[in-house]
């Protein structure tokens, strides 16, 4: 069938129609690019010229070159290192735990069960919530009064009890649990939408195919692996995209849950970011700290992307 | 009132020629048929008439009109399509109003109208309806009265009847017939069904790979092929072929095959040319194979599979590893594995060039 | 002869599935739950740890809406910048919808319908500037809206949500907008329609579901983004919901009642939003993920 070319920039010849479609294309997408051009594009540019000065808001006079050598501060520094190493571990627990629960609730979800509708609709209420709301929701669930603390100081009283340990629940004061109690409010609320999407997965394998398989004799477990599998790899690369990114971004939740502390025990990069910029006010430093983050978190879509497309879909 | 003249229409898509050098003279009031297998450029041809798409080269007329540039909204043309393409979100009423109110009728005007045009579809009752609501066979009455109440000097017809039911589409067939007869506007029909074609068409013009193959009446392209294409597009079971050596034996001349020798008359004989080549590629229908023949037969095959269709019967022979159809009317006999004695009727043969697939039988 | 597996009892896998889905459920529900019904409670009743109010009460939400309050200092000055909060991010968030609904359509129209050179590098321009993280640039960002005295108003925050929503919204609507047919559009230009009358009368008309979709996705992350709504103001004249409540973060001492009820007046238009459209969000996800 005829394919019509596109994209091409140079073409041997535009018709006159041809010609006044290029226009009012590029007419009617004229506000979106001046707008991407003018607060993304721009500012990623003055970022990098920033980014290469030595420039502190407390001493605004001074604009100084000087080369890379902020970022050899940075990589230098143990607050950059310290904080990648945050990153790291909050994202790389919080995405399994993400696809992992969205995909047992998403398989449950998928069965016929009375009620299943209103449930479903469940699942759009946690997305619904702001990050930072959903900071002050588990600072309200781990405190003093809340009711996970209580669980939490049961549970360790209980083990205490049964292995004649003496441990000391601390709560949010303790690094590892403020560290981990974050994981757990991120993944409680970015579980339901990756649920949707598997959901939405689920539906569009074709049934025929399950029949299929039964009929040459395939059990449940069969099924799963070999038909169900397959159809998921591509929405499950997506929710890890998707939840790496958010992983790397977190901002509002550390804001309004620890604030970065106990300590420096939860500074993610977004945080330290925030601090160098707001807090000791090196813009310059700052800067060179986003550029480093854009890199990492871009060099990650990337590859991510690349998987993707080289894997290529089940549906062709 | 409008006669449609397509002169060397030319459209390429980068690479992809779709139509190459196209001329056609489409008669006022006539129902004529653009015929092909998918892919050919008919769909594409009929866009360009629309003006939905602008040719690369060429043109096109109305009359005498040149309108080639004419945006589709301002040509006096009324389209049905494959999908029916109804308004989601109007009712059937709007549906069929749409074009009356874009062209800023009165408003009485258009009730009237509407209401002559779904009383002809016989969908009055569907008016308050939405197209989701309705069948296929009523969403595609729809569609044709929404064509049929602007009162075009054109109708354009792109595949109205291919998402239709087998049983409908007969029904339908004999519909769009009568519907060219009262209305008397030239209709502009696509369609890759060859049987479709052969019923409702006044003229068809056969289109392959954006050629122009073959213009005439159904009988002329059925009976008398210009090539190999045509001849076995048209028709169904489609023409048989054989290869075989022409020669002449004492005064008459014969083509000589695999397994049989098969004389031509002299009529046929007579529109030979004088190039003719000594290897030809000779055509026969199944019904024109005598099964069982009262005559002398030309050769005995050997059945492979009996295909009974109420009152015909299709074999399917074997000669000499050659397969090929014959249609006859009896239905008892013929077991597979008989082999049973065929004649090839003299007065049906088609004779073709085997490379480049002309016919070789200059016309009467 | 033992009776077959219990496992396999139909009943049994019943029981089980309805056990599994109301962990899930609780799982999903249970810490916004919480949070509500402490909304409902008074402080003694916290310190109890009751997980639902046995004397209900609404004087945490009284903290928000009465000029005075019987209650005491520490968070009330919060509590009362709520209203206004509230109308800012009501503001900020369809001026957000709007824009997106706007500019998004038509860039997703050309996108969609029309082949014109250069479309794959527009494309990728939009990818790219879908993944460029906000701390990256807010910094220039911020000095940008300062040196146009755009600091602390709805129109900076406005700027900035749309420009990181939009290249999103076109995702989806360029994704939606092809699988509406083209014979529609043609049918409607045969029918006398110029192109721009098809666009207008048939077109968008088709999409609208789509459309609702990408209005209120647009909307509720407008109404819950924190960090640059957070950079571009500093007074309550421009402050959003979201950054109102981050200051309880900030004050220890308030009673988790007050910041509760906070909390459920944050989240309700969303939530109600989402709920009276869950059909099109959900749509709208399914389509951009298996589309």
């Amino acid at each position: 069938m005829v394919k019509p070319d596109e994209g091409k920039l140079f073409k041997k010849s535009l018709t006159t129609k041809e010609r006044s479609e290029l226009v009012f294309a590029y007419l009617i997408n004229m506000p979106t690019i001046l707008l991407i051009l003018l607060l993304i594009g721009y500012p990623i540019g003055v970022s990098l010229w920033t980014s290469l000065h030595r420039y502190n808001l407390r001493r605004p006079g001074q604009f100084e070159f000087v080369g890379l050598g902020n970022y050899l501060d940075i990589l230098t520094s143990y607050d950059f290192w310290h904080s990648i190493g945050v990153s790291l571990y909050f994202t790389g627990l919080s995405v399994p735990l993400i696809i992992l629960v969205a995909l047992g609730i998403a398989l449950l979800f998928n069965q016929e069960f009375f009620g299943r509708g209103i449930v479903r609709s469940m699942l759009l209420i946690p997305w619904a919530i702001p990050g930072v709301v959903n900071g002050l929701m588990w600072v309200g669930l781990l405190g003093k009064y809340g009711v996970f603390d209580k669980i939490m100081r049961d549970c360790v009283n209980l083990a205490n009890r049964l292995t004649g340990l003496e441990i000391d629940y601390l709560g949010m004061a303790s690094p590892i649990i403020a560290l981990n109690a974050a994981i757990a409010a991120h993944v409680w609320q970015n579980v339901p939408f990756a649920c949707i999407i598997f959901l939405a997965a689920f539906q569009a394998i074709p049934s025929e195919q399950y029949r299929a398989a039964k009929v040459d004799g395939a059990n449940a477990w069969n099924r799963f692996f070999h038909i169900t599998l397959p159809w998921l790899l591509h929405p499950i690369m997506i929710v890890a995209i998707l939840g790496t990114m958010n992983g790397f971004r977190t901002f509002d939740l550390i804001f309004t849950l620890t604030g970065g502390g106990p300590g420096d025990a939860t500074y993610v990069i977004a945080w330290q970011t925030y601090k160098e910029a707001f807090g000791r006010l090196n813009f310059g430093s700052a800067n060179a700290y986003s550029y480093l983050i854009m890199l990492i978190t871009m060099s990650l879509a990337i590859i991510y992307i690349r998987l993707l497309y080289n894997r290529g879909t089940v549906q062709g | 009132m409008a006669g449609v003249v397509l002169k060397h229409l030319t459209k390429t898509f980068g690479d992809v020629t779709a139509i190459d050098d196209l001329t056609l003279e489409i008669a006022d009031r006539e129902f004529l048929t653009l015929l092909g297998p998918s892919g050919c450029g008919k769909t594409t041809t009929l866009n360009i008439v629309a003006g939905l798409e602008t040719p690369t080269n060429g043109q096109v007329f109305f009359d005498t009109e040149n309108v080639t540039n004419v945006p589709p909204e301002r040509r006096d043309i009324a389209m049905v399509f494959q999908t029916y393409a109804l308004y989601p979100h109007m009712k059937v009423y709007d549906n069929i109003a749409f074009g009356l109110r874009m062209r800023h009728l009165p408003k009485n005007e258009i009730e009237h109208r509407v209401q002559d045009g779904a009383k002809a579809m016989e969908i009055e009752h569907l008016l308050e309806r939405k197209p989701r609501q309705l069948s296929g066979g009523q969403r595609q009455r729809v569609a044709l009265a929404r064509a049929i109440v602007r009162n075009p000097c054109v109708f354009l017809l792109d595949e109205p009847l291919s998402n239709l039911d087998a049983k409908l589409r007969v029904t339908m067939r004999t519909e769009l017939k009568r519907l060219h007869a009262e209305l008397e506007k030239t209709f502009i029909y696509v369609t890759h069904d060859q049987e479709e074609s052969l019923i409702m068409s006044d003229r068809i013009a056969i289109i392959n790979e954006g050629k122009l193959q073959q213009l005439g009446t159904p009988e002329e392209i059925y009976n008398q092929p210009t090539n190999m294409f045509i001849a076995g597009f048209v028709g169904s079971p489609p023409m048989n072929f054989f290869q075989g050596k022409l020669n002449n034996k004492n005064e008459t001349w014969q083509i000589e095959g695999a397994n049989f020798v098969c004389e031509l008359t002299p009529e046929i004989a007579d529109r030979l040319s004088s190039n003719t080549p000594n290897e030809v590629s000779l055509g026969i229908r199944p019904e024109d194979i005598e099964v069982s023949p009262t005559n002398k037969p030309t050769a005995h095959a050997k059945v492979v599979v009996r295909e009974p269709l109420g009152s015909d019967l299709f074999l399917t022979l074997d000669l000499s590893s050659i397969t090929f159809k014959a249609r006859t009317r009896s239905n008892v006999g013929f077991n597979r594995g008989d082999s049973i004695p065929i004649y090839f009727n003299p007065t049906k043969l088609h004779l073709f060039h085997p490379t480049t697939g002309k016919t070789l039988l200059q016309s009467t | 002869m033992k009776t077959q597996l219990k496992i396999n009892n139909p009943i049994t896998k019943r029981l089980a599935l309805y056990f599994l889905v109301m962990l899930a459920t609780l799982y999903i529900l249970t810490p916004f739950l919480w949070v509500v019904s402490v909304s409902f409670m008074n402080e003694r009743e916290v310190t109890q740890m009751h997980w639902i109010p046995h004397q209900p009460t609404l004087q945490s939400y009284e903290t928000y809406f009465h000029a005075h309050t019987k209650n005491l200092d520490i968070g009330t000055a919060t509590a009362r910048q709520f209203p206004r909060a509230i109308i800012n991010s009501l503001v900020i968030a369809s001026s957000v919808m709007v824009l997106n609904l706007f500019f998004g359509s038509l860039a997703a129209y050309a996108l969609a319908r029309i082949n014109f050179a250069g479309k794959l590098a527009l494309m990728l321009f939009y990818l790219c500037s879908r993944s460029v993280p906000g701390i990256a640039i807010m910094i220039p960002m911020y000095l940008l809206i300062r040196s146009y005295g755009l600091l602390d108003t709805h129109l900076a925050v406005i700027l900035a949500h749309v420009t990181f929503t939009l290249p999103f919204t076109i995702w989806i609507l360029k994704g939606y907008f092809q699988t509406v047919p083209l014979d529609l559009e043609r049918a409607a230009r045969v029918d006398g329609c110029s192109q721009i009358g098809a666009l207008f009368r048939v077109f968008l008309p088709v999409t609208t579901p789509g459309m609702i979709a990408v209005g209120i996705f647009s909307f509720i992350s407008s109404w819950g983004e924190f960090f640059f709504a957070l950079l571009f103001t500093s007074t309550i004249s421009s402050k959003p919901v979201t950054v109102v409540a981050s200051d309880f973060a900030q004050e220890l001492q308030v009673d988790f009642t007050i910041i509760a009820a906070g909390g459920v007046l944050v989240v309700l238009l969303p939530i109600i939003l989402a709920f009276i459209f869950q059909r099109f969000i959900i749509h709208g996800i399914s389509g951009a993920v298996t589309g």
